[in-house]
């Protein structure tokens, strides 16, 4: 056998492997109908949000003063509120805010997170030490608490709510891709590349970073969720995005004193908060049921 | 594979055991616990009164639960705190030498009599009142409580003795305080209702920690306080005025107004302060039993405004401002604000206030028209509008308010950003004067006296760098000194029909120069189970005497 025969060989089986693996987590997740159910709730959410201007009967900030408070009818089908603001379009356009705070804060915290985890496992020592303790100081904040106190101090609107949550499961994060590139670290595969002289970067980013990346998207479903209930707590609190902006969160703050009487205030925004969050809790269990390497075969 | 099974199995079994029997030992306990209460109660109310059989009623209840939805005060500091929930606590414990009725006379309450010149102010004390841990009231404790409140007090309340000699309080004799004056105030004696006399020595002895265990000549003794959850008063059985009727006062926390309600009505709280608009409308209509709104004509003594900051570029031009003036469409606004309770408003003080102009609503000249908006817009040159920031606090009627104006703005091209913070956070960074062109925030008197809601308020002499009020209405803008110099003029008068017309004639200037818009007045209403009596009110706070009772 030829040295091209054997590169081809040792090619071709680790293209295999590759895919297999990947391919076998997907057919997991899709007999997986539970998880299925949930990727079907983000989906619809984020067409929602996406297609808001088409699917919205009426702008979310136009006020008709003469319909105030009315309950579901033709006109208003999850009725209005005090504002005589329909109640539908503003849970369509919530949609937008709340899955774009979800997704841009835990973006940004999975980007952040996941550098200053990956660093300090890989390169150990004091580094790791410097760093992990920095993590820790910030884990050891409730991350609600910590939301609050950010915004509180940074003042509200939207970009400042994503920098808030966001901060809040940088720590997550970097713990769990330290872990993980902990465990690859020594691993036979990168001390080859290493013997072949590759820059420290490359290891990183080429090698470790695509067999470490399971867990973390794991983790970056799960992680919406939360970011979302997060948001549409500081909303609640009146720290979140600022009116007229529509967000799930605030709508339901303005509508709590009035819950007895005008139900509908509080039942649709809860609603779509917890259809959503549902929705990315079942698909990311789904995912880590179908990438954890022991539940294989 | 068996064995461990079993093994399993039966651990499990003694872990369920377990489980079990804790819960139903503790449940048991539980149980045992509360018949014993209920039967020392039986005991108790058996030997106090003979008929105890009949008189298990509401009408033997000696303790008043109040629901105090304005948040727990940090404090109970005489001088230092402004917050209803601390007002409210601090009217059990404290006297003032005075107390204003619901007219805003004064009636004697530690001083049984004054005398008013435009020099001074001399008050004679009552005989024989006792603090509640037994000293006697001394002219020394009255000017050392006057002088803490005139010199060392915060939050602008040394502004309403300005015209006080605070270091030549004097005693003429071991009754008699005489409070010289050095500038003519009309309406001084009305602010030492505000002054509660403490216990000199005991209040030097205790420091800081007076704040948390005060000592005064209430009816009530503060006996606990868990901090987030209540505060327990227990009768002053040597009040001066006679021993209070009821017991035990308990103030309990309950930030959410719609969940104090459910208190009120399902008995866990017997009287509710600043209820939601729309309960007060449904007991007013009767659809809730058992639950009566307390108020009084007078009590109409807030009011909800859209203020300037005068130093913004936008709205230091009077065009702007009365662009903004024409956006505004009180009439349907105010049922949206403050359903059941609210007003529209067009004066700078609330209408239960004395001087209140009735005529403006009909004279107003900045009636709801937007075109006339878009006109006094683009003739200011912002024919396209501009962006400008409103601060608020989350108070629901404020909320409500922010969002019907930057809807109304947006018509006419103004895009206005709300921002949201804490009423603390707001005043800091107002304190400044800069980054905002528009905020909420109320004025409050009393009924007696139209100064009470605007001196510290609004008076330019207080606008401004370490001023008390945030307009930033110094005297260098446009009308401030018509403005300032008629509210002196005011203040200075005694003859009642002189100081109407001056009050008419404050209001034009006031309305012509748009320093801030009014919107809607409040009426203040608690919210008390039926059978409770004789509740009464300082300013808007409610408040609990010797007298009040479950009848």
């Amino acid at each position: 056998m030829g040295t091209a025969e054997i590169n081809d060989l040792v090619e071709n089986t680790t293209e295999l492997k590759k895919k297999s693996q990947w391919v076998s987590a997907m057919g997991r997740l899709k007999k997986n109908k539970l998880a299925m159910f949930g990727l079907f709730l983000v989906i619809f959410m984020v067409l929602v949000a996406i297609f808001a201007d088409v699917l919205a009967p009426y702008p979310y900030d136009e006020q008709h003063l003469a319909d105030s408070l009315l309950g579901p009818c033709l006109r208003y089908p999850f009725g209005t509120d005090k504002y005589g603001r329909c109640i539908l379009s503003r849970v369509i356009y919530g949609a937008r805010t709340s899955l774009l705070v979800g997704f841009a804060a835990v973006t940004a915290a999975a980007l952040i997170g996941g550098c200053i985890g990956a660093v300090a496992g890989y390169f150990g020592g004091v580094l790791d030490n410097v760093l992990m303790r920095l993590i820790d100081v910030i884990l050891s904040i409730p991350s609600m608490l910590l939301a609050i106190s950010i915004s509180a101090m940074m003042g509200t609107g939207l970009f400042n709510t994503i920098v808030a949550i966001s901060i809040g499961s940088i720590g997550q994060f970097a713990r769990i891709t330290r872990a993980a590139v902990l465990s690859e670290r020594d691993q036979e595969y990168v001390e080859s590349v290493r013997a072949i002289s590759a820059g420290n970067g490359r290891i990183l980013v080429r090698h470790i970073l695509p067999n470490v990346l399971a867990p973390l998207i794991v983790q970056y479903s799960l992680n919406i969720a939360s970011s979302i209930l997060a948001a549409a707590g500081l909303s609640f609190v009146g720290l979140g995005v600022q009116p007229p902006m529509a967000e799930w969160g605030s709508m339901l703050s303005a509508g709590r004193s009035l819950i007895r009487y005008n139900w509908w205030l509080t039942l649709f925004p809860g609603l779509a908060i917890m259809v959503t969050v549902y929705g990315f809790n079942l698909f990311g269990d789904g995912l880590r049921d179908a990438l954890d390497p022991r539940l294989k075969d | 594979m068996k064995k461990r099974r079993l093994l399993a199995l039966v651990l499990a079994l003694s872990l369920a055991l377990t489980a079990c029997s804790g819960s139903s030992g503790s449940s048991s306990s539980t149980t045992a616990a509360s018949a014993e209460t209920t039967a020392s109660e039986g005991e108790t109310s058996g030997t106090e009164e003979t008929a105890a059989s009949e008189a298990a009623t509401s009408s033997s209840k000696d303790t008043l639960v109040i629901a105090n939805t304005s948040g727990e005060p940090g404090n109970l500091h005489p001088y230092n705190t402004v917050s209803v929930g601390a007002v409210m606590a601090q009217l059990l414990v404290f006297n003032s030498l005075i107390t204003l009725d619901e007219n805003g006379e004064a009636q004697p309450s530690l001083a049984e009599s004054w005398e008013v010149t435009e020099d001074s102010i001399t008050f004679t004390l009552r005989e024989g009142v006792t603090f509640s841990n037994g000293d006697e009231l001394t002219v020394d404790d009255v000017i050392f409580s006057m002088q803490e409140m005139m010199l060392n007090s915060t939050g602008g309340k040394a502004t309403n003795y300005t015209a006080c000699d605070a270091e030549n309080i004097t005693a003429t004799d071991d009754r008699t305080v005489v409070v010289p004056l050095t500038e003519a105030n009309s309406s001084q004696l009305s602010y030492f209702e505000d002054i509660f006399i403490v216990d000199k020595s005991v209040y030097e002895e205790m420091g800081d920690q007076y704040q948390y265990e005060p000592v005064g000549t209430g009816p009530f003794v503060l006996s606990e306080w868990v901090v987030g959850d209540h505060m327990t008063f227990t009768r002053n059985e040597n009040y001066w005025d006679g021993a209070a009727l009821l017991e035990t006062v308990t103030i309990r926390t309950i930030s959410e107004v719609s969940q104090a309600m459910i208190e009120v009505e399902t008995g866990g709280a017997d009287v509710m302060i600043s209820p939601d608009g729309s309960d007060v409308e449904r007991v007013l209509n009767g659809e809730i039993d058992g639950v009566k709104a307390v108020t009084d004509d007078t009590l109409v003594l807030r009011n909800n405004n859209v203020n300037f900051n005068h130093n913004s570029e936008y709205m230091s031009n009077k065009l702007v401002r009365e662009a903004i003036a024409y956006c505004i469409d009180r009439e349907s606004w105010t049922s949206i604000i403050s359903p059941g309770t609210g007003t529209p408003a067009y004066c700078n003080i609330a209408s239960g206030i004395w001087g209140w102009d009735e005529s403006m609503s009909e004279n107003y000249p900045y009636q709801y028209d937007l075109e006339k908006a878009k006109e006094c817009l683009e003739e200011a040159g912002y024919a396209d509008g501009f962006t400008c920031v409103l601060y608020t606090d989350n108070r629901t009627y404020h909320q409500a308010l922010a969002e019907l104006l930057q809807a109304s703005l947006s018509e006419i091209g103004i895009d206005m950003q709300i921002e949201t913070m804490e009423l603390a956070k707001q005043k800091e960074l107002m304190a400044t004067g800069e980054g905002y062109d528009l905020f909420l925030l109320d004025n409050v008197g009393s009924s007696g006296d139209p100064l009470s809601a605007l001196w510290r308020d609004s008076h330019p002499q207080f606008s401004g760098e370490g001023g008390s009020n945030y307009l930033w209405y110094t005297l260098d803008k446009e009308g401030a000194q018509d403005y300032a110099d008629i509210l002196d003029a005011i203040r200075a008068c005694y003859d009642d029909t002189e100081k109407m017309e001056l009050c008419l004639e404050m209001q034009q200037i006031f309305t012509e120069n748009l320093i801030w818009l009014p919107i809607n007045s409040i009426q203040s209403y608690v919210l008390a189970t039926e059978s409770l009596e004789g509740l009464s009110f300082r300013q808007d706070v409610l408040k609990i005497t010797n007298a009040t009772y479950f009848s």
